[in-house]
């Protein structure tokens, strides 16, 4: 179910009135329900996946704290996660996303009999409840901190396996080919049919922030497992984000919530301007991208330069839509997701953009890889390996796939270049401060945009062909592409314009004296944009592949 | 924005209803105002349309479109290309006999065949080009076109050009339930395989004359709509009438995007990424027409040519998809991918469908090469 579709238009407002006429303790349990319903619209199976990783999680909170889980509890989760690895045994995959059968029940039970690795995956996971809840007294009788390191180590490393297996297995066993060969085996033998859960980046590390704030005594263990559940798997961020941290979100969660007409409005104009990024802007130039980057012949100088910058415009608008819709559709159920990007480009250096793209993200890496790992605390040679680690890692995380890490690296290598720089003071005089902030933002923006090319290059051999065409065909002008939708020049232009001026003037002052008029003009300007968009196909958010 | 509207909400929450009320005055402002700048000329042979006017226009009906750009437009036409009329082409232009040491080419199709034809001539006086083309000239029009033309002319080779973009839509009988954008006004049979026999449905015109004595006569124009209705697979009366929806730039907006969401639903029925359905009524029809397109030629001495066009970014599906038919009837066909890969821009003019002069003349080489083979090989 894609934001910007018509399934997720008609479910939005079904399930906004269902949480209106819900009384409000089991508000939560219903935006659970809708979330675990737009989660199965891909594929029910995986509803499995995040059944078990929120139920791992969730004990390993409790265990961490040293409250332990009851009898009963233990007990009810297990036939919770047991009822849903069945449900997504028998589950006849697909076929709740395909609109035509979504009346008809998606049970298939004469495949069920054939398909042995579906029900071996079921006995692996009842014998793996079975062992732990039989060695739940063995394991509870620990005390103190050899207890609390034993359950934070497992709580990540759960996680990390769950992320690693289903993102990365494919992708390291087909670098090893060769030393597979080498072996005298076949590596086909190795490589497995696994499909990528959507979103899984995203729960996975939410669930390890949240086993390590337990750890770090920063936060209370969630008692409520539906509470928990939709800490994991709350529909407007639960595919791309923002990432937020539990202590944010559980608090949302664990409080009455009051929804406003201010509040609304506020989510229904989040709704309107993601959609238009995402709609006018993302959809109106990806044609022009995909033709280029997916070109098997060699593109000119101009193509290369264009699609570059477009794709910098075009992920920024999809990635930035997604999230505006997210937190207008969280603010329509009275909860506030956090700010995700804050004005990026216009970034005067690596450390500004890090701080102001992809913020949860950052801020996550920042906060339990970079940290952890020493940050700047252990002089200089240390601190360049944590950034450059860092940010590698971040690279991986979006896919795996070399230009993935190339691309971290490449941000690591600016992050390490500016640290070693900012020493060096500007002598430049006051007055031109201005103009050689100007400067820096103009020059920082080609080099965000040469880290864009690294991360769109389908292939490694299609980013060296990319970047030595870039240094050897400079100047061919040569446009073979095609042309981007005419609707999107009008958006790139308001969009621009709106953000100039919202990086100028942060002050309310500003927008009290700003006539109603002018920005009424301007938001109709922007309703005209999206009236001139509808026609554009509609593209899957990128940020759903990571 | 998302900040300072925040911030701006805040403020004016008290105020949203006059903040309502200006949007809405803002709108229709921009609709009166585009309709007034971008105002589409009325002769637009002699002032032709601002790339914003075109663009404005894209989105009125199809009755409209009749009435105010393609009708004023069509008049005027090179009539040996035209606007597709299949008949009452002026046929003084056209070119009925080859001289000495000439052959006689006729290719029939969409501008891709004519281009083809074009470049064909300029590769010296061998080979003299009869063009029946139209723009995009759809499946059924160029099997037509070829079939009331062939008496006419004495040529020894025959090309029939077919683009992937158009296998979708043999349904249709009318340019513009196709190709609503550019509203052409042109008409031409459906076909469809019943019992493994070709069969056609015939419009009520084909000619520009029959087009207006039917738009001039408002009995005969409904009677026309009716048969459309029944007929053309892609008729839809919201795209097709007019009324005062045309006057509104919002709403023709509006009415361009349903056309391209239709439009791609249509294409999709019969295409998927990975090619065409095998099993569809589309490819089952087209494939018959190429068979019988070839036989017929044949009877006639004449050596048949399919020229396989593979629209950009659609692979080498269409070629895929009459392979089955070629190879088994032996016709002779010139496939562009090979030649022009699909998904290379560089095979195409920017923003355009079409092919490179480059391409075209590289297109032509290989096509008289094929022509040249299958002669020697018959003893011509």
């Amino acid at each position: 179910m894609l934001f910007n579709s018509v399934t997720y238009f008609l479910f939005l407002p079904v399930i906004y009135l269902a949480y209106i006429a819900t009384p409000k303790r089991h508000q939560n349990l219903l935006l659970l329900i809708a979330s675990y319903i737009f989660y199965a619209w891909w594929d029910a199976r995986l509803l499995a996946l995040i059944a078990v990783s929120t139920s791992i999680n969730y004990c390993c909170g409790l265990m961490i704290k040293g409250d332990g889980i009851t009898a009963r509890q233990r007990l009810t989760l297990s036939l919770w996660v047991i009822f849903i690895c069945l449900f997504s045994l028998l589950i006849n995959f697909n076929l709740i996303g395909d609109f035509q059968e979504l009346f008809s029940f998606p049970l298939s039970w004469p495949t069920l009999a054939s398909d042995k690795s579906r029900w071996f995956t079921f006995v692996a996971v009842c014998l793996s409840i079975v062992l732990c809840n039989l060695m739940y007294t063995k394991i509870g009788s620990h005390i103190g901190s050899k207890k609390k390191t034993l359950f934070v180590i497992g709580g990540v490393t759960t996680n990390l396996v769950i992320l690693g297996f289903f993102k990365y297995y494919n992708f390291f066993v087909h670098n090893m080919e060769w030393l597979i060969k080498n072996l005298n085996m076949d590596p086909s033998r190795f490589h497995l049919h696994i499909i990528l859960p959507i979103g899984i980046s995203f729960y996975t590390f939410k669930g390890i922030s949240y086993v390590v704030d337990v750890y770090r005594d920063r936060l209370e263990p969630e008692r409520s497992y539906v509470n928990f559940s939709l800490f994991l798997a709350f529909f407007p961020s639960l595919l791309a984000g923002p990432l937020d941290r539990a202590k944010n979100l559980l608090s949302e969660f664990s409080i009455l919530r009051k929804q406003t007409v201010a509040l609304t409005f506020e989510g229904l104009h989040l709704i309107f301007y993601g959609l238009f990024k995402k709609v006018v802007i993302a959809d109106g130039v990806v044609r022009t991208v995909n033709t280029v980057f997916g070109s098997p012949g060699q593109p000119s100088w101009i193509d290369i330069v264009i699609a570059t910058v477009l794709f910098t415009i075009q992920i920024y608008c999809d990635f930035s839509g997604y999230t505006d819709i997210a937190r207008g559709t969280a603010k329509l159920f009275g909860i506030e997701l956090m700010i995700n990007f804050n004005l990026p480009y216009f970034s005067k250096n690596s450390r500004e953009f890090w701080n102001r793209w992809h913020i949860s993200l950052s801020s996550w890496l920042r906060d339990y890889l970079y940290i952890p790992l020493g940050g700047n605390r252990s002089g200089d040679i240390k601190t360049y390996r944590n950034l450059m680690l860092t940010m590698v890692l971040g690279g991986l995380w979006h896919g795996a796939a070399w230009n993935f890490i190339i691309w971290g690296f490449y941000h690591g290598l600016v992050l390490s270049l500016h640290r070693a720089l900012v020493a060096v003071k500007s002598t430049a005089a006051s007055r031109w401060v201005p103009v050689m902030n100007g400067l820096k933002m103009f020059s920082f923006f080609f080099v965000i945009c040469y880290g864009w090319l690294l991360f769109r290059a389908p292939s490694v051999e299609t980013l060296v062909g990319f970047s030595s065409t870039l240094i050897f065909d400079f100047g061919n002008m040569a446009f073979t592409a095609i042309r981007p939708k005419a609707a999107a020049f009008l958006g790139i232009g308001l969009l621009a314009c709106i953000e100039l001026i919202e990086y100028l003037y942060e002050s309310e002052p500003f927008y009290k004296r700003l006539p109603m008029p002018a920005w009424t003009a301007l938001y109709s300007l922007v309703i005209f944009s999206f009236f001139l968009s509808l026609g554009n196909e509609s593209v899957q958010f990128v940020y759903f592949n990571f | 924005m998302t900040k300072a509207l925040q911030c701006i909400m805040r403020i004016h929450k008290n105020k949203r209803f006059q903040a309502i009320l200006w949007i809405g005055f803002y709108l229709v402002f921009i609709d009166i105002g585009v309709n007034i700048i971008f105002k589409f000329p009325e002769d637009p042979q002699q002032h032709p349309p601002s790339l914003l006017q075109g663009y404005f226009e894209y989105g009125r009906s199809i009755e409209g479109k009749f009435k105010k750009m393609a009708f004023a437009a069509l008049i005027q036409v090179d009539p040996t290309i035209g606007y597709g009329w299949l008949k009452g082409r002026g046929n003084d232009s056209q070119v009925r006999k080859a001289g000495e040491n000439q052959t006689l080419v006729a290719v029939y199709g969409m501008s891709h065949t004519k281009l083809l034809g074009d470049a064909m001539a300029k590769m010296g006086n061998k080979y003299l080009i009869r063009s029946i083309c139209a723009p995009g000239a759809p499946v059924g029009w160029g099997y037509t076109a070829y079939s009331l033309d062939r008496e006419e002319h004495s040529a020894k080779i025959v090309i029939w050009g077919i683009m992937t973009d158009n296998v979708p839509f043999t349904g249709a009988t009318l340019g513009a339930t196709i190709y609503f954008e550019l509203g052409h006004p042109y008409t031409f049979p459906r076909y469809y395989v019943e019992d493994g026999i070709l069969k056609m449905i015939f419009p009520p015109f084909l000619s520009l004359e029959g087009f207006k004595e039917y738009r001039n006569d408002k009995a005969k124009w409904h009677e026309y709509i009716q048969w459309l209705s029944k007929h053309d697979k892609f008729y839809d009366a919201f795209l097709f009438k007019e009324g005062l929806t045309d006057n509104s730039t919002f709403l023709r907006v509006i009415r361009r995007a349903y056309a391209q969401t239709v439009h791609e639903r249509d294409f999709n029925r019969v295409y998927t990424k990975d090619g065409f359905k095998a099993d569809s009524e589309e490819i089952a029809t087209l494939r018959l027409m190429v068979e019988e397109f070839a036989e017929s030629a044949r009877r006639q001495k004449r050596l048949p040519v399919i020229y396989i066009v593979n629209n950009r970014g659609r692979g080498d599906h269409l070629y895929r998809a009459l392979k089955p038919s070629l190879d088994a009837k032996k016709i002779s066909f010139l496939s562009s991918h090979i030649i022009c890969p699909p998904d290379d821009p560089k095979s195409f003019i920017p923003s355009d469908g079409h092919f490179t002069p480059a391409k075209d003349i590289e297109l032509a080489k290989e096509m008289i090469s094929i022509i040249e083979k299958e002669r020697v090989e018959e003893g011509q």
